[in-house]
């Protein structure tokens, strides 16, 4: 597989291609909804702050 | 009325998932939706029907609607560059001889001077105490193998100890080693570290390829000792492992291996990168896609475990404009002296110290002297000035990603066609399209609050 050179483009503006091709469904539904919460009492870092520092590289786990 | 700018839409079958990472909410939608957005957006709507108004307004509960962006901040300028944290790179000397590192990494080993060290610990206490900070941080990382230069580790901290006694500013110490240790090194570790990362590879067929000792024998029983030792403390340890075209296939079974054989409770897997000390034989470095696939796939063995799985490519929980803190705010000390930002680049020989070499002790003065401009240009690197991210769904995560893999594969404020830039972006999506499949996927740090049942009437 080769590698992109740029990210795939998910904002706004350029979904309405696909919009038009889901076109058959005009009912308006929020179907799921999740909230990512930080929890402060479970560090992603043994180290406590890797993305300030290292980026993660070392510290972490 | 207004849309944030910061919303990612992904295509999903008959529908579409919302992504808006600042407000940390994800929402799955019909087409109608997107379609109400669109028109909001451009301002194309003049009237609302019942069911419309209902989503309209629950968009505004959860900020998607009429909320000006709290973008993360950025240092402007850094007009005083006044660190309370400072790490050691105590030594190139290490007692290991990894087929990654440079093939002399550990011969004419240099050693850190005490005289620098201490000035290093007076300085962060000083910066603490002038910006009321209560607390000081000092950190041990290679170079080579930090417990190598034992005698001056324990120095570093019965110094810095004084300091944090005279003071009443508290004082944490953690570091990272190859998990050779001596019982007595062990012991001290308990009684100093607040935290360590050990650097692992897996299975011994693994861990002997790639970390043999410096006389070419095996380290795993070593390293193995080690761990069970860890587990019979409460020291908060680590396993972090590389994984090199040759563990590649075999990242599912190191997982279930580390887990099942050695209770590791935290995994962090880095793919092999060509950096800094780490040049290597490029036959080494993993298949990027190869990597994720597989990562993806070991998540669900670390998750049934309560095992956390971490890549630092992938950071969910991170919303930030800098991707570290190479980028101007790091005060690491390199053996011979240098302040280097960038743990990465630790010798004066390597091209990218020109970037991240951002002080020296100078011996007159017995102080450091700090390169402001150097400073100041590495606060510049943020995804504000990074084109390529503009539009990108893990840009509030990984922030244009690492510096030094962006300089050696390109330019420092362009990090796209990097193996972090693809990690980042696919396993953000990849995070993003289960959570909203309503599956189970758990992410260190981060809570899964499911606000479907909050809807308002008619919304749903």
């Amino acid at each position: 597989m080769e590698k992109l050179k740029s990210p795939p483009d998910y904002s706004l503006q350029k979904v309405q291609n696909s919009i038009k091709k889901k076109k058959n469904n005009y009912e308006s539904k929020i179907l799921y909804a999740v909230k990512l919460e930080v929890d402060p009492t479970n560090p992603s870092c043994v180290k406590g702050d890797c993305c300030k520092d290292c980026g993660g590289h070392h510290y972490g786990g | 009325m207004n849309i944030t700018d910061e919303l990612f839409v992904l295509p999903d079958e008959k529908n579409f998932i919302l992504y808006a990472p600042l407000l940390r909410i994800i929402l799955k939608v019909s087409p109608s939706v997107l379609t109400l957005l669109m028109n909001i957006k451009y301002g194309r709507v003049i009237y609302f029907n019942q069911k419309e108004l209902g989503i309209v307004n629950y968009l505004k509960t959860l900020k998607i609607i009429d909320y000006e962006d709290q973008l993360p901040p950025i240092k402007t300028s850094i007009n005083e560059f006044r660190p309370t944290k400072v790490t050691f790179l105590p030594t190139t000397d290490c007692n290991l001889r990894c087929i990654y590192y440079y093939s002399n990494s550990g011969n004419n080993s240099k050693y850190l001077s005490i005289d620098i060290a201490k000035s290093a610990i007076d300085l962060v206490f000083r910066n603490a105490i002038e910006q009321k900070v209560n607390q000081v941080q000092v950190g041990f990382l290679g170079g080579g193998e930090p417990f190598m230069a034992w005698d001056l580790m324990k120095n570093i901290v019965d110094y810095a100890k004084l300091k944090s006694d005279s003071s009443g500013i508290s004082v944490e110490f953690g570091g990272v080693t190859n998990g050779v240790l001596s019982k007595n090194k062990l012991l001290w570790i308990k009684d100093n570290f607040n935290s360590l990362s050990v650097s692992f590879d897996g299975m011994r067929s693994i861990q002997d390829t790639h970390r043999p000792t410096k006389n070419r024998k095996s380290s795993y029983d070593l390293v193995t000792k080690t761990l069970n030792y860890l587990n019979e403390t409460d020291i908060a340890y680590s396993v972090r492992s590389t994984i090199s075209s040759f563990s590649l296939n075999q990242m599912e079974e190191i997982v279930e291996y580390l887990i099942s054989e050695l209770h590791v409770k935290r995994i962090h897997f880095e793919p092999l990168f060509a950096c800094g000390r780490c040049k290597t034989n490029t036959k080494l470095v993993p298949d990027v896609h190869t990597f994720i696939d597989n990562y993806k796939k070991c998540l669900p063995i670390a998750n049934s475990s309560d095992v956390v799985l971490i890549c630092s490519a992938i950071r969910l929980d991170a919303l930030t404009a800098t991707f570290c803190g190479a980028l101007g705010e790091n005060f690491y000390i390199t053996p011979e002296g240098f302040v280097t930002s960038c743990t990465e680049v630790s010798s004066p020989d390597e091209t990218l110290s020109k970037f991240f070499f951002i002080g020296k002790y100078d011996q007159e003065s017995k102080g450091f002297i700090f390169n402001k401009n150097r400073i100041d240009f590495l606060s510049t690197r943020n995804v504000y000035n990074m084109n390529g991210c503009r539009n990108c769904i893990a840009k509030w995560h990984c922030a244009g990603g690492c510096p030094a893999k962006s300089i050696q594969t390109g330019e420092l404020f362009n990090s796209l066609g990097t193996d972090d830039c693809q990690i980042a972006r696919d396993l953000t999506e990849y995070y993003v399209r289960t959570l909203a499949q309503e599956k189970n996927i758990d992410y260190p740090q981060i809570k899964i609050k499911n606000i479907t049942n909050q809807f308002p009437e008619g919304v749903c």
